[in-house]
């Protein structure tokens, strides 16, 4: 227990600005979440005893403040989205960097049993801190979106993919790395903060084209389909693109029919034609070219993605923990 | 000066390596989604008929509507956006904090003549570095705001603002100003670099909300303004409804008119915007710069101040 709470202490004391500032951070945003779901909750009762009362007049008031506290609400999830790549960064790059930057490597690296066993000790702590972190934001962000939300099963649902659940843990785990591994590397802690900002845009941007690219083989060919209240028709799927189905089924991009023909037209039911009358504006049918439609992964399929992603994510995070054990071992004393 | 700009580049060149290639690369994105809009909207023009399409909302909004490339140019207009605060950050919180770090203003403040002349010396080729590297993009930002509103004239156009012409250079030295400050304050360059993000973050969000503030908003007719490409290009500020009589309605009594299912449609209220219009934008501009400039005058002064006062340890 005391070997646990020294090693706590020491890791704390290395690295507290770096821990204070997200735990602040994490309290104020999580704190701002619960705050929005509780007052959206609060409202929402008030709309509906406003309805259920015998004189409904005000009930558009409500619904107002509901519109509005939503907004707001919603703006919060975007911090969710950016707060594991800012915190993951913030953490992982000094780990190694200040101390070699500060020439102190030398001592602890002496000192210590092994290299790896420094660094895990360093990385068990600040992951620990981390997951914690990331987790209570992952947590609130996820009860926000149903406050939000309410008449929607989030659970088979794409909104919000990837500001809310855990993949929140898992980005910021792959920013731990990505900012270890360049720390490791390039032995300055600012310099490895903008060379890290700058891999992880890069290997976060390539994840992301890389699991469409997997996601699309479990897309279904969907036409649009705009609801009675301005929805997309997605079922809180997620919308991998559009396309045009021609009549022989086959799938093509629009920029191939913009090649066919320079004028277009779209029926209500999704059908492209390439010809009309002048006079009535009515489609002529034998300029039938294909459909408008778009491809989406179904809702259902929410907690495989996120799970797949999240594997993938926490993939990136070993390999480059990995890579900076390496750099870390072979690194030069000083 | 060509000393003084060797040795800041000598000090900071990772910092002004990243803003660089941020920069480039911004303004590259930019140039290349503005030719392929240009394209866009060649096309568009040639078109006889034009019923879907990036064509569509060109005649109703003066918009050009690809949806990925239009998006890559709003995209790049955000980066663009943030671009000056980042670039502050970085190159403004470490300038002195590093000193302390390292201890080296030990050694720095009392070899030169004297600590105002060091800072000069010190802020004034960073800053000018940085202005270099901001020019491209500064320039480049006008481009993507061009071809996405073809009806409109970049300079009577209030969207990207803040993202292209001078304000993008003027933000910058604001903010690093601001972040040198930071530095004198806390020791460390990654605690001065978090707090002076939230700062920079902070000044954005004011800078948002106060660029509706610099110049009165005027009325402008419901009726009138989807004549005129909508809201494209200018600050809508408020929204309100007005009797027949010229008096302003509450938001209940406008709701309350509004929940009347069999109301006819000339006894509707008035929809009045109040808007700051396309053509105050060069007024709304040069008020900003007036701002920044003073302000950045007055940090000036504070961070002088602090650098004289502060101990070097």
């Amino acid at each position: 227990m005391n070997g646990a709470m020294r090693w706590a202490t020491l890791s704390f004391r290395l690295h507290r600005w770096e821990v204070a500032a997200s735990v602040v951070g994490v309290l104020l945003l999580t704190a701002a979440m619960a705050w929005f779901a509780w007052q959206l909750q609060v409202i929402a009762a008030d709309q509906l005893a406003c309805e259920r009362a015998a004189s409904p007049s005000g009930c558009e008031l409500i619904a107002n403040r509901y519109l509005e506290t939503s907004e707001w609400g919603s703006r919060l999830l975007y911090l969710s989205w950016g707060a594991p790549f800012g915190m993951g960064l913030l953490l992982g790059v000094p780990l190694v960097a200040r101390e070699v930057e500060s020439r102190t490597s030398a001592i602890a690296w002496t000192l210590s049993r092994s290299r790896l066993a420094w660094l895990a000790s360093r990385v068990a702590f600040l992951g620990l801190v981390l997951v914690l972190l990331l987790a209570a934001i992952a947590v609130a962000s996820e009860a926000l979106a149903t406050a939000l939300l309410p008449t929607l099963d989030l659970d088979a649902d794409f909104t919000w993919h990837g500001r809310r659940g855990c993949l929140v843990v898992a980005r910021g785990l792959a920013a731990l790395g990505i900012g270890l591994c360049l720390g490791a590397v390039i032995g300055r802690a600012l310099p490895a903060l903008l060379a890290a900002a700058f891999a992880s845009a890069l290997v976060f941007t390539a994840v992301s084209i890389w699991m469409d690219r997997w996601n699309e083989t479990e897309a279904r060919v969907t036409a649009f389909d705009f609801g009675p209240e301005g929805s997309s028709g997605l079922d809180g799927g997620l919308m991998l693109g559009s396309r045009v189905e021609l009549p022989s089924g086959e799938l093509v991009g629009w920029d191939e029919i913009v090649r066919i023909s320079d004028q277009q037209m779209v029926d209500m039911d999704g059908a492209i034609y390439t010809s009309f009358d002048e006079l009535t504006g009515e489609p002529d049918p034998s300029s039938l070219i294909g459909w408008d439609r778009m491809l989406v992964v179904p809702g259902s399929m929410y907690p495989t993605i996120v799970l797949r992603e999240s594997g993938v994510v926490a993939g990136v995070a070993v390999l480059f923990g990995l890579l900076a054990a390496r750099v870390v071992v072979r690194r030069r004393l000083g | 000066m060509r000393r003084a700009l060797l040795l800041a580049w000598r000090l900071h060149k990772w910092s002004l390596v990243a803003l660089v290639v941020a920069s480039v690369g911004t303004s590259v994105v930019a140039v290349l989604t503005a030719a392929r809009l240009d394209e866009l909207l060649a096309d568009c023009r040639a078109a006889t008929v034009v019923v879907v399409g990036p064509c569509g909302v060109l005649a109703e909004m003066g918009i050009i509507d690809d949806p990925a490339t239009t998006g890559r140019g709003f995209a790049t207009i955000t980066v663009l956006a943030v671009l000056p605060f980042a670039a502050g950050v970085v190159l403004g919180a470490p300038l002195l904090a590093k000193e302390f770090e390292h201890g080296t203003a030990l050694l720095a403040w009392p070899l030169a003549r004297s600590r105002l002349r060091w800072l000069a010396f010190s802020l004034v080729p960073l800053a000018l570095l940085g202005v270099v590297a901001l020019l491209a993009p500064a320039m480049a930002g006008e481009l993507p705001i061009r071809a996405i509103y073809p009806g409109l004239e970049p300079g009577a156009n209030f969207e990207g603002y803040g993202a292209r012409g001078p304000l993008l250079v003027l933000r910058f030295v604001a903010v690093l100003v601001v972040a040198a400050l930071v530095g004198t304050w806390v020791r460390g360059q990654l605690p001065a670099l978090l707090l002076a993000g939230v700062l920079a973050g902070g000044i954005g969000l004011g800078l948002m909300q106060a660029e509706r503030l610099w110049v009165e908003p005027v009325e402008r007719a419901g009726s009138q303004m989807e004549l005129d490409y909508g809201f494209s290009g200018q600050i809508l500020t408020d929204q309100r409804y007005r009797s027949d009589d010229g008096e302003w309605l509450s938001e209940e009594e406008v709701q309350a008119i509004f929940s009347r299912v069999d109301i006819p449609l000339d006894e509707l209220p008035e929809d009045v915007f109040f808007v700051i219009p396309r053509e105050r934008y060069p007024d709304v501009v040069l008020r900003e710069s007036l701002a920044l400039v003073s302000g950045t005058a007055l940090v000036a002064a504070l961070l002088a101040f602090s650098v004289q006062r502060r101990r070097p340890a």
